[in-house]
């Protein structure tokens, strides 16, 4: 209909009408009418619904003053048609109240006098115009609306990223259907260090004003997260953006993961998502609770950066869950909705998120489709997988010869992580992209030998056990509040060669180093001294070079122009 | 839902009852409005309140802004149901709020 594809309502100069009955009993109406309205056609009764679906009138003025049941039916009938505008259908004539009330019941909508010329025939015919007209004005609305969330649809669709689930086997999620009308977001991506950063949350409210966080949220997520930036920078820079995003009433619940590449640890940032529990394999279960503040309320400075952190062991299970309605049965009954999950939880993951799913639904009073899921099942261990052997590693780089320097201190190591910050430096002055997930790796494995060895003198054999993990962190998060002096200095040398360059990379502690000869020489087990960082530094660069007393490193990487 | 609305000591209880949801947004919202922003201190009444939903929430935000500033105590939200107290949990609302 022209009247919804434009934005502005243009209401309609002239309603049509249909006569129905017989010739007779039409002839008078015709004469009477015919100014006013466009009579689009004229038919008997038996012929009424071939007529309205061909016309489509607005009107329908039906000459039938004796009971009759085909009239009935065929008025019901049109009343399941499936019109934007429901049509007036009307009869008129000398009526007695039992046919009146029995044509109304049916979907009928008025009488009308028999005298199609009288004053009050007039008056009432043109009253249902003017339903017609605010019909026709509620429609062309609900048209907008549709194409708005069309529109929604289509920017949302392209947000998230359906490809990932092969990148991560073990994870399955499920996003609401109706996710653009209630505002819920899945996101998961990986670290250039191999971690998993997820996220499930839900704005409050429905339609696009829902919805419209979800594109800024997204575009910090995968951006950060590709950049390696740490979990809790991601959810501060979501908390700026959406505070000066949304009005007051919007918020963000949501719970931001990060499970490590080991798949051994893990952290969480739950701000108001009810749902959110670790399935132990072992068969108990650890709610982890919202400790927060959903995100756009309160500004940075006072939002509560706390994370949880956990250990995993294999066939663990992390699930979130978001719903509209979640809350609804909130105090309901938690305790029969976390009983049965462990049931939930099978081999074959896909059938584990469908029972799940139902688990919840039914514990909810939930309509089907109205919850958003994200499983991840804790696989095996991987091996290290071996870094890429050093050989033809190319790309476009340029061939410029700069330096960089920089030392962080006690207050800046607090405030400051410099690795992704430092990778970006490699490789946009490089233009190394290709090469981003190796350069973070070496910058992120340096900077974190430099700072918990040999700044804050943390033991790693703490890491080797999944006890041990949880404590190595706690330890470097309260030694690193209370550090007074000590730093970290990296520079970064670039000079090119005759097929491409060298990067020279250089950290230095200001620890007390370590027993670096005991190193020897050879290639290491990936799985050996001070867990992965060495083997994996060996395995990237071309050289690796300690200086006595073990707090200064340098390292080389050579990259061959492609 | 009606809501009741009361003044005391510069102090102004508003009384919920049955579902506190977007259909209320309306009502509510001229319910605080009738008072000059940044005037007064409110009381919002729970006790009767079966079903709030995320919505609901961000109303209260709204409110929590239009009340007069001084932390969480602009705003108290009184006597909430079982269900509702476990809603506000979880979401810190005591954080933003005082609830009693």
């Amino acid at each position: 209909m022209s009247e919804s594809s434009s934005p502005v309502f243009q209401e309609s100069e002239q309603t049509s009408l249909l006569l129905v009955g017989d010739a007779a009993d039409l002839s008078s109406c015709l004469s009477a009418l015919g100014q006013q309205f466009t009579i689009v056609q004229q038919c008997p009764v038996d012929a009424l619904l071939t007529a309205y679906q061909k016309v489509q009138p607005d009107l329908v003025l039906i000459a039938a003053a004796r009971p009759d049941a085909a009239l009935l039916e065929v008025v019901g009938q049109i009343r399941q048609l499936d019109a934007p505008v429901q049509p007036a259908l009307l009869l008129f004539g000398d009526i007695d109240a039992d046919w009146a009330s029995a044509f109304i019941r049916a979907g009928g909508d008025d009488l009308l006098p028999a005298d199609c010329a009288s004053p009050l025939f007039q008056a009432r015919l043109f009253g249902h115009c003017q339903c017609i007209q605010r019909q026709r004005l509620l429609e062309h609305h609900r048209a907008l609306l549709m194409r708005e969330e069309a529109v929604a649809r289509a920017v949302l669709g392209s947000v998230i990223r359906d490809e990932l689930q092969q990148d991560m086997p073990n994870l399955r999620w499920a996003l609401s259907p109706r996710a653009l009308f209630n505002g819920d977001l899945i996101l998961a991506a990986k670290s250039p260090g191999g971690n998993l950063n997820l996220l499930l949350g839900g704005f409050p409210g429905r339609g696009l004003a829902a919805s419209i966080g979800v594109l800024p949220v997204a575009e910090i997520f995968y951006t950060m997260t590709a950049k390696g930036f740490e979990l809790v920078e991601i959810v501060l820079e979501i908390n700026r953006r959406l505070n000066s995003l949304l009005p007051t009433e919007g918020f963000l619940a949501a719970s931001l993961l990060e499970v490590d590449q080991d798949q051994r640890t893990g952290q969480i940032w739950n701000g108001g998502l009810s749902c959110a529990w670790l399935q132990r394999a072992g068969g108990g279960l650890e709610v982890l609770s919202s400790r927060h503040t959903p995100l756009g309320i309160v500004d940075n400075a006072q939002l509560d950066r706390e994370m949880q952190l956990f250990t995993l062991q294999q066939n663990d299970h992390l699930l979130l869950c978001s719903s509209a309605h979640a809350y609804r049965s909130v105090g309901a009954d938690r305790h029969a909705l976390q009983q049965g999950l462990s049931a939930c939880l099978l081999a074959d993951l896909d059938e584990s998120l469908t029972r799940v799913g139902e688990h919840l639904r039914h514990n909810l009073s939930l309509a089907e489709g109205d919850l958003s899921l994200l499983l991840l099942r804790v696989d095996q261990r991987q091996p290290q997988k071996q870094a890429v052997e050093q050989g033809v590693l190319s790309g476009a780089g340029c061939s410029a010869r700069w330096s960089y320097q920089i030392t962080l201190d006690p207050r800046t190591l607090r405030e400051f992580d410099p690795r992704p910050m430092l990778t970006q430096l490699l490789v946009e002055v490089q233009g190394l992209q290709d090469h981003r997930e190796r350069l973070y790796t070496l910058v992120a494995e340096l900077f974190s030998n430099a700072l918990e060895h040999g700044v804050l003198r943390l033991d790693s054999s703490l890491k080797s056990s999944p006890e041990g993990f949880a404590e190595y962190y706690m330890a470097r998060e309260r030694l690193l509040g209370e550090l007074q002096d000590g730093h970290v200095r990296f520079s970064l040398e670039h000079v090119p060669s005759e097929d491409g360059g060298i990067l020279t990379m250089e950290v230095e502690d200001s620890g007390s180093g370590f027993d670096y000869q005991r190193l020897g020489s050879g290639a290491l087990s990936l799985e050996g001294f001070s867990g992965r960082g060495i083997g994996l530094i060996r395995n990237m660069a071309e050289e690796v070079v300690y200086f006595s007393p073990g707090n200064r490193v340098k390292i080389t990487y050579h990259w061959v122009r492609s | 839902m009606a809501i009741k609305v009361s003044e005391e000591n510069n102090v102004v209880t508003l009384v919920l009852e049955g579902r506190f949801d977007f259909s209320q947004h309306k009502e509510f919202s001229v319910a605080y409005r009738a008072y000059e922003k940044g005037s007064k201190q409110f009381v919002v009444d729970l006790s009767q309140v079966q079903y709030m939903d995320s919505s609901a929430m961000g109303m209260l935000l709204q409110l929590r802004e239009h009340a007069a500033k001084g932390g969480n105590d602009a705003v108290v939200l009184a006597n909430p149901t079982p269900g509702v107290a476990d809603i506000l949990r979880i979401a810190n609302f005591e954080k933003l709020f005082t609830v009693k």
